[in-house]
């Protein structure tokens, strides 16, 4: 696995900013086996029954990324909204358990569960979640997006807010419906 | 895929206009009151219906909805252990959650009494080792007893589940109780004691729980994760701390592997935040309990941060902001009780929980503080009365504006604040014997005042004498004419210490443009408040004599400097930085300004090399900003300029402002070497603009220091270019990735 370096995936941030659809794929693309990587790697020498973050993955990546203070602002958005999609795909084939990869190491696999087990704990039906959002993302792209990244990648409403350039107190509240509405969905 | 089938039962997406709609009604119901969002959804209108079902579902949903700490924010808890008997215990209804589990109101049968039983999160303690510990550690908390600790009856396993079964508190803790104080209105009464507001209060409680501490660790037991929300408040407002000792290890562990910690690291000590697990001891829960009175006192945590990484980032190297800059409201003298728990190297905090209860007994009977951990106020006394002190002071007291009279009937009265009053201490090299004086700075460190003598330094050594507080620079001289300057911010009662390494003006010449002493026009500084208030005087600015380096620290220099101190790299350069210095991506590496320095770090660097940091004024005349006549030159510049960058203009053509290099990636292609032509007409150094960013003496506001000259991006209709911009910009003391600096040395003052 050649592992992704750090002008690769400026490139194709640079493309995404220029309004190239097929850059965001690519990236997406590029990052899953980035964050499969990590989770091997943090998973390794864990006891058994630990569970891992999602943020802690995308952190991790994130940082193997870019070392120093990472892309500038606009760019470190596409990043985590790709990194959110990579990471819900990751998850969900995962916790479907076809997974694409044929020779999952060990590490990994015992990652992706106890990253799906830290879903489990806090009462979350990933696959339901999944769909709800694919119903949410039909007429509502923008909160798709917000639920991505609060729920695929963790990350606080408030750095959404800085994200993705909506007021906080409007995120709260629109995020509050989106969410309602996804629950409503998967009662 | 069969799970997500009853999704899929023939509803049509929303268009997104009636998405809107059920917003709107959705949003309009939860703010009705509970009887009328019951029957709301009933009386929709006729064109409405067709949102009825998603609307019924999602206030179903909403009513269910509870604190939960998922990354899917409140949730409906399904809980499967309501209703289970663990061991002795029936578990009755939920608590609260926290990192290592869930607490449960509890009924034990035998016995026919409350109880509260935590239930560990299962993983926590799987392993056996995990487990042998959790026990000994719940057998060992089991056996401490204190007025203020939430005792623990018993530790079992039963139907696959560790728990332990504690004292049942009645009462809210002290997060949710803060919260509650900090919504009343001014006049209101919190619903149940104590009310948080009153500084008084808060210190109250931390006494207790200091004590609390004490006694634990009298037993040689740690709690690891006081925090908050392990902090209950019974009915008469007193605090129990709870949850000792468990679960912390393991989670640390978590922490160096991954970089999450179950539950919130705002409150972990430095060494904590390190993961020196073995370094940790009773000193780290004084730190935490510090934390916690810092919040109830200014309404925030001593480190900001969203995310883990950033929280632990910041505890590990932003300094805790001043409690009295946050609230100035806190007394003083608690102000400095709370910062001195809350000391980055544990050595200089409180050494017992118990000196930290005594201290906040102090507070609370008025007397003076710092008394017993530092035993100053007597000294205080003796040398107030000393007329030897008493004329050293007096020009302090012209300084300060007050008039000497005044200092004595000051000094005789209220000797504890006095105590308060920072001191410097300094060190000389070589244990040379030199005089110190202190030069008072202004908002733009410019001499506010003539230096006060401080005495003189015999055998390399001066004892702690008393300045005044703000900015000022120590100013060590040698018989034989060496010097160095060191700048300090001086706070309440803090005690600095200086370690002065005097040179001569021939060992640091080299290298550096001179300048005498000079006026320049005084600008108002878009970007600085006014350094004495709004009535600044326009008077032109008297510039002493300097010097200044010609070129900024290069990574040779810098290099050179950490092997010839042993040390490390700082802090903040990455791994991939620090795989940059082993294979340089360019073959003049060594020679380009070093950059990722913080302002401590360039602090530590300036003195080391016999020098200090320039002001902002003097790096301004050292490129050239000022005319003959000291008038501003670029005056003309401005307009809506956004978005520094201080690398680039060798490539001004090619530099496209929507392209989003990373920082360091711009450094790399960009960065000239230091020493290369002088940019700036007029300039007589390299570089002061359009390279680096470099550090300044000069205070920007209240927290931020520096100030550096950049390019920015003008955006204005006629589209987007760059431009030479050259006020000040702040950072904070950790500055960019492109910050580096050079030095300055004073000729006079």
């Amino acid at each position: 696995m050649t592992r992704l370096d750090e002008a690769a995936v400026v490139e194709m941030l640079r493309g995404i900013e220029a309004g190239d659809a097929e850059a965001r794929a690519r990236l997406i693309a590029a990052l899953q086996p980035e964050l499969r990587a990590c989770a091997d790697r943090l998973m390794r020498g864990q006891p058994t029954g630990h569970t891992l973050q999602p943020t802690a993955l995308v952190n991790e990546a994130y940082l193997k990324l870019f070392a120093d203070d990472g892309p500038c602002f606009g760019n470190r958005r596409h990043l985590m909204v790709a990194a959110a999609t990579a990471m819900r795909r990751i998850l969900i084939d995962h916790a479907r358990g076809k997974s694409t990869f044929k020779r999952q190491p060990d590490g990994e696999r015992l990652a992706l569960d106890s990253v799906l087990l830290s879903y489990e704990d806090t009462g979350i039906d990933l696959l339901a979640t999944d769909e709800a959002l694919s119903g949410l993302a039909e007429f509502d792209a923008e909160m798709a997006r917000v639920a991505e990244l609060r729920i695929f990648v963790g990350l606080p409403l408030d750095e959404i807010s800085v994200l993705e350039g909506i007021p906080l107190r409007t995120l709260e509240r629109r995020w509050s419906v989106a969410r309602a509405w996804m629950m409503g969905r998967m009662l | 895929m069969e799970r997500g089938a009853r999704l899929d039962d023939g509803q049509d997406a929303l268009k997104p206009e009636r998405w809107q709609r059920l917003q709107e009604l959705f949003l309009h119901a939860i703010s009705l009151p509970d009887e009328a969002r019951a029957t709301f959804a009933d009386d929709l209108d006729e064109a409405d219906r067709d949102l009825l079902d998603d609307l019924r579902r999602m206030l179903q949903v909403h009513q269910a909805a509870v604190e939960g700490t998922g990354p899917f924010g409140k949730l409906p808890a399904e809980d499967r252990l309501i209703g289970v008997q663990l061991g002795d215990y029936r578990i009755d209804t939920p608590l609260g959650q926290g990192g290592s589990g869930t607490v449960y109101r509890a009924t034990q049968v035998s016995r026919d009494r409350a109880v509260a039983v935590k239930v560990l999160r299962p993983g926590i303690s799987i392993s056996r080792a995990g487990y042998e510990r959790f026990k000994r550690e719940a057998l060992a908390a089991s056996r401490l007893r204190h007025p203020n600790l939430v005792p623990v009856y018993y530790f079992g396993r039963d139907e696959g589940h560790d728990y332990l079964v504690m004292e049942l508190v009645e009462g809210l803790n002290l997060r949710d109780q803060l919260l509650r104080c900090r919504g009343l209105e001014a006049g209101a009464e919190p619903a149940s004691p104590p009310d948080l507001r009153d500084p008084r209060a808060c210190a109250t409680i931390v006494r207790d729980l200091a004590r609390a501490l004490d006694h634990a660790h009298q037993q040689r037991l740690l709690h690891r994760d006081v925090k908050p929300l392990n902090i209950l408040l019974d009915a008469q407002g007193i605090p129990r701390l709870t949850d000792f000792g468990l679960a912390k290890d393991l989670e640390l562990e978590d922490l160096t592997l991954s970089g999450e910690v179950a539950g919130t690291p705002h409150y972990m000590s430095p060494e904590q935040a390190r993961a020196a697990r073995h370094r940790i001891d009773h000193r780290s829960d004084i730190y935490s309990l510090g934390a916690v009175l810092y919040e109830m006192l200014s309404g925030r945590t001593p480190v900001a941060g969203e995310t883990t990484a950033e929280v632990i980032h910041n505890i590990l190297h932003q300094p805790v902001v001043p409690l009295q800059r946050q609230n100035s409201a806190v007394p003083a003298a608690l102000a400095l009780i709370c910062m001195q728990a809350l000391r980055r190297n544990p050595a200089r905090r409180y050494q017992s929980a118990g000196a930290l209860a005594d201290d906040l007994d102090s507070f609370l009977a008025n007397r003076s503080v710092m008394a017993r951990a530092q035993g100053i106020a007597e000294r205080a006394v003796e040398r107030l009365v000393d007329r030897r002190v008493l004329l050293r002071l007096i020009p302090i007291a012209a300084v300060l504006g007050i008039s000497a009279g005044g200092l004595i009937y000051y000094g005789a009265d209220r000797v504890h604040a006095n105590s308060l009053r920072p001191r410097v201490e300094v060190y000389v090299i070589g244990d040379r014997d030199a005089e110190v004086s202190y030069l008072p700075l202004d908002g733009r460190h410019l001499p506010a005042g003539p230096a006060i003598e401080l005495g003189r330094a015999r055998d390399g050594r001066l004892s702690a004498q008393a300045v005044p507080l703000g900015d000022a620079r120590i100013i060590v001289r040698t018989d034989d004419g060496a010097f160095s300057e060191h700048y300090r911010s001086f706070a309440e009662g803090e005690t600095v210490t200086v370690t002065a390494h005097p040179r001569s003006l021939a060992q640091t010449d080299a290298g550096m443009a001179r300048f005498e002493a000079t006026s320049v026009e005084s600008r108002e500084l878009l970007s600085e408040p006014p350094a004495h208030g709004a009535a600044e005087s326009r008077e032109p600015l008297r510039i002493p004599a300097f010097g200044i380096d010609e070129a900024c620290v290069t990574n040779r220099e810098y290099s050179a400097f950490l092997e010839a101190t042993g040390k490390p790299a700082p802090d903040r350069w990455s791994p991939g930085w620090l795989r940059l210095w082993a294979f340089p991506p360019r073959e003049d590496w060594l020679e380009l300004p070093v950059v990722g320095i913080d302002f401590p770090d360039a602090l530590e660097y300036a003195e080391w090399a016999g020098k200090r940091l320039p002001t902002a004024l003097e790096l301004e005349l050292a490129r050239g900003a000022y005319d003959d006549a000291g008038a501003w030159v670029e005056r003309a510049l401005g307009g809506d300029a956004v978005g520094p960058f201080n690398l680039g203009l060798p490539e001004l053509g090619k530099l496209d402002p929507s392209q989003d290099l990373s920082t360091g990636a711009a450094y790399v292609l960009y960065a000239r070497p230091a020493r290369e032509a002088t940019l700036v007409p007029g300039a007589r150094i390299h570089h002061a603009v359009g390279n680096v960013g470099e550090w300044t003496e000069t205070r920007a506001g209240a927290q931020r220091r520096t100030k550096f000259d950049a390019w920015f991006t003008e955006v204005s209709p006629r589209g987007a270019h760059l431009l030479l911009f050259c006020e000040g910009t702040m950072f904070d003391e950790r500055g960019s990735q492109n910050q580096g600096f050079r030095c300055a040395r004073s000729l006079g003052w």
